[in-house]
């Protein structure tokens, strides 16, 4: 099983620029302020700053954890593939960098719906021959 | 329900003095009115009633409440200088209302009039310091910004020509947040110089914010992408981008077997 996180330096042609190149917007907007202004701010703006620093650590403990958990729900899936042949659901939420991933998985071999359907179309075979 | 009042510009700060006569309340620097040189004057509409109700409450972000609060423990020279601004602005007579009835409203003895809180809130927050009415504005914008709700869907190998633009037009809405001009004429140190800068740096925070969150979302779908291919029984993917400007929920398109291949599976 590859790695899906590896090589996420794609093509982001139609993302923004500041999504792959986060890390300088409130410097910028910081440097454009009038000299007077800049220093008046200069503390809110590195208290943004360490804000933005920190969820950015969150947001990188996200993605890894979701990625184990996710890799997690395959392994599980796989195994409840081999082992048993009935049905099931899993259904898994995980939390990630840039929000929440839900997935269903669902496996159903419809047994029921099928002898219900082969039962119906004796019936109707039965009525229409006589 | 308007009156049209001088705009003077302190000689000492270049502060903007709008509506607060010749005293700086940035400053305290009184400018002599009689010096002409000194007070660069212009014209400007400024509203007369200065009450509010509870909707401006809200379309201020409800700052009216803090700015009280900060109002009833001011050091003692910001508040004399409030004070002297007061009387300045609104009389004598309204000005030894205030300063008598301060300990009153600070005790809670007695409530402060909508009409005092109103002025208060053009009064108190030019005399504070830039954190403090950075704080005030961030609030006042987190009121105008519109977090906006998108539902969309698409395959996990073309999410970008189906995500990116709403992304980007999403991160775009920061720059766009305006603090309605009704806002401004009874806020009026709202459109002063500092509270457009730190508008410009919350907005420039926002978007900081969504990029950091952004990071990993082509690691994201490709591994929504890995998850589709590996497991065939997968149903459903949705995957919600949360963002400071809104929430983007996008359902992964997933494919579907034909009638002949689920028959196939059946029989094997």
């Amino acid at each position: 099983m590859s790695d899906p996180n590896r090589n996420n330096s794609g093509d982001q042609s139609e993302l923004p620029a500041t999504v792959s190149q986060p890390g300088n917007l409130l410097d910028a907007a910081l440097a454009h302020l009038p000299a007077e202004q800049r220093q008046a701010l200069a503390q809110k703006a590195l208290e943004r700053k360490l804000d933005i620093d920190a969820k950015a650590v969150e947001a990188d403990n996200r993605h890894r954890a979701s990625s184990v958990d996710m890799a997690n729900t395959i392994h599980q899936v796989r195994a409840l593939e081999d082992s048993t042949k009935s049905d099931y659901t899993v259904r898994a939420e995980y939390e990630t960098a840039s929000g929440r991933t839900n997935v269903e998985i669902k496996k159903s071999n419809n047994t029921v719906i099928i002898v219900i359907a082969i039962v119906i179309a004796i019936i109707v075979l039965i009525t229409f021959s006589k | 329900m308007s009156k049209t009042i001088e705009l003077n510009i302190c000689s000492n700060c270049s502060n903007t003095l709008s509506g607060y006569g010749n005293l700086c309340p940035r400053c305290g620097h009184t400018i002599p009115t009689e010096n002409a040189a000194e007070a660069k004057t212009e014209q400007a509409v400024i509203p007369r009633h200065t009450g509010y109700s509870y909707y401006m409450s809200s379309s201020i972000g409800g700052i009216d409440d803090d700015v009280k609060q900060i109002f009833l423990s001011l050091p003692p020279e910001k508040l004399s200088l409030v004070f002297r601004l007061y009387g300045q602005r609104y009389g004598g007579g309204a000005q030894s209302y205030a300063q008598s009835t301060y300990y009153s409203w600070r005790s809670g003895r007695v409530r402060m009039s909508g009409m005092v809180a109103g002025r208060l809130l053009n009064l108190v927050p030019p005399v504070l310091d830039p954190p403090q009415r950075f704080e005030l504005v961030k609030k006042v914008r987190s009121a105008h910004l519109r977090k906006e709700r998108k539902y969309i869907s698409c395959h996990p190998t073309d999410w970008r020509h189906t995500v990116g633009p709403i992304v980007a037009q999403f991160i775009a809405a920061s720059q766009n947040v305006q603090i309605p001009p009704y806002v401004l004429d009874r806020v009026c140190w709202l459109a002063d110089g500092d509270a457009a800068a730190a508008q410009r740096l919350l907005a420039a925070a926002e978007q900081e914010e969504a990029a950091v969150r952004l990071h990993f979302l082509e690691a994201e779908f490709k591994r929504i992408d890995f998850m589709l291919q590996n497991i065939e029984a997968t149903k459903r993917v949705s995957h919600t981008i949360e963002l400071p400007q809104g929430t983007i929920t996008v359902s992964i398109a997933v494919p579907r077997k034909g009638f002949w291949s689920c028959l196939g599976s059946l029989l094997s």
